[in-house]
C-alpha cells in the first residue's frame, strides 16, 4: 500500500546482484529487501514489511497440515533453468553460488570480503538498518545459540526438520525482522553489518 | 541510498524481466494434495492467521507474488 492505494510490482532487473522492484503506477524503483523506494517519484517512501518463512514441505505440513499452496500457472523453461543455476534448486543447505557476469556488473563496489560471497546464513535487522549475519555453518541442524545483540538476547535455532535458522528474542517479545540470504546480498543491503562468531569452546 | 549506484542499475525500460505471480482462486490447492516430495522448499507467509505457501523454485523466477489474503494486500519477494 502506498498512500492508501495498492501498487502492483514486478522485477525489471537487478542492482548489486539483487532484484529491483518497480511499481506499475509510478515506475519508481524499490529495494526488495528493505521495502525502500530509492528512485522515482516515490523516492524516500517505504513499504511496511514482515518476514516470511523458508521451510520444506515436510516441516510445513507437520506444523500446518491444512496450509494452502499457491501454484504458478507456468514458467518459461529457459528462465527457470537460468535461475536454478544461479540460485540452485536447493537453497537452504547449499553453500556457495554462481554469480553471472551481469550480476557482478550491477555491483557498485567489490563484495565485502569478510565472508565467502555465497555463504548462506540468517540475516537479522532493525528498522534503522542495524543488522547481523549468522552464517549457517555456525549452527548444526536442531541446534540453538544465544547471542547478545542490540542490548537484548537473541535465540537463533536451526529447525530439526528443515534446517532453517530462525531468530526470536529471549524475552518472549516476538521475532526480529529476518531472512535467509546469501552473504553478498545481505552485505550490500546492510554494509558493515555485524557477523556472528561462535565462542571458542574451552579445552 | 549510497549503497546503490544508479549507473549500475541494470533494468529494462518497460515491463518486467520476470513475470510477477498474481494468484487467483484457481492457483490454490491444499499442500497435502500437491504430491510434492518432503524436501521441496517453500516460502510460507501469513496475514491475520491465514497461511499460504509458494514453491521456492517458482519464486526463483517470478521474484514477486502479489495478491490479497484475509482482506489485506500482500507482496512476497524473493
Amino acid at each position: 500500500m502506498v498512500d492508501g492505494n495498492v501498487h502492483w510490482y514486478g522485477v525489471p532487473g537487478i542492482v548489486n546482484g539483487l532484484a529491483v522492484l518497480r511499481d506499475e503506477e509510478s515506475s519508481s524503483l524499490w529495494d526488495h529487501i528493505t521495502g525502500e523506494c530509492f528512485d522515482g517519484p516515490l523516492a524516500g517512501q517505504r513499504l511496511p514489511f514482515w518476514g516470511v518463512d523458508i521451510t520444506t514441505v515436510e516441516a510445513e505440513l507437520k506444523s500446518y497440515p491444512d496450509v494452502v499452496l499457491l501454484k504458478s500457472p507456468g514458467i518459461p523453461f529457459f528462465k527457470s533453468t537460468l535461475m536454478n543455476v544461479v540460485i540452485g534448486k536447493n537453497f537452504i543447505d547449499k553453500q556457495g553460488t554462481t554469480l553471472p557476469g551481469f550480476f557482478r556488473r550491477s555491483m557498485h563496489t567489490a563484495i565485502d570480503p569478510r565472508l565467502p560471497e555465497g555463504e548462506n546464513g540468517l540475516g537479522v535487522m532493525t528498522d534503522d538498518h542495524q543488522a547481523k549475519f549468522y552464517p549457517m555453518s555456525a549452527l548444526q541442524k536442531g541446534e540453538s545459540i544465544e547471542d547478545d545483540w542490540m542490548g537484548r538476547t537473541l535465540i537463533v535455532q536451526r529447525g530439526a526438520i528443515d534446517g532453517v535458522p530462525r531468530a526470536k528474542w529471549a524475552d518472549g517479545n516476538g521475532r526480529p525482522m529476518q531472512l535467509l540470504t546469501r552473504w553478498y546480498g545481505f552485505s550490500f543491503t546492510y554494509p558493515k553489518c555485524e557477523i556472528y562468531e561462535p565462542q571458542q569452546k574451552a579445552g | 541510498m549510497s549503497r546503490i549506484n544508479r549507473s549500475k542499475i541494470n533494468i529494462q525500460k518497460d515491463g518486467f524481466e520476470f513475470t510477477p505471480f498474481r494468484p487467483t482462486h484457481e492457483s490454490e490447492m491444499p499442500l497435502t494434495d500437491a504430491g510434492l516430495k518432503p524436501d521441496i522448499e517453500l516460502i510460507a507467509f501469513e496475514r491475520n492467521g491465514e497461511r499460504r505457501v509458494l514453491l521456492l523454485t517458482e519464486m526463483h523466477y517470478h521474484h514477486v507474488c502479489q495478491g490479497e489474503l484475509a482482506g489485506e494486500p500482500y507482496l512476497v519477494t524473493f
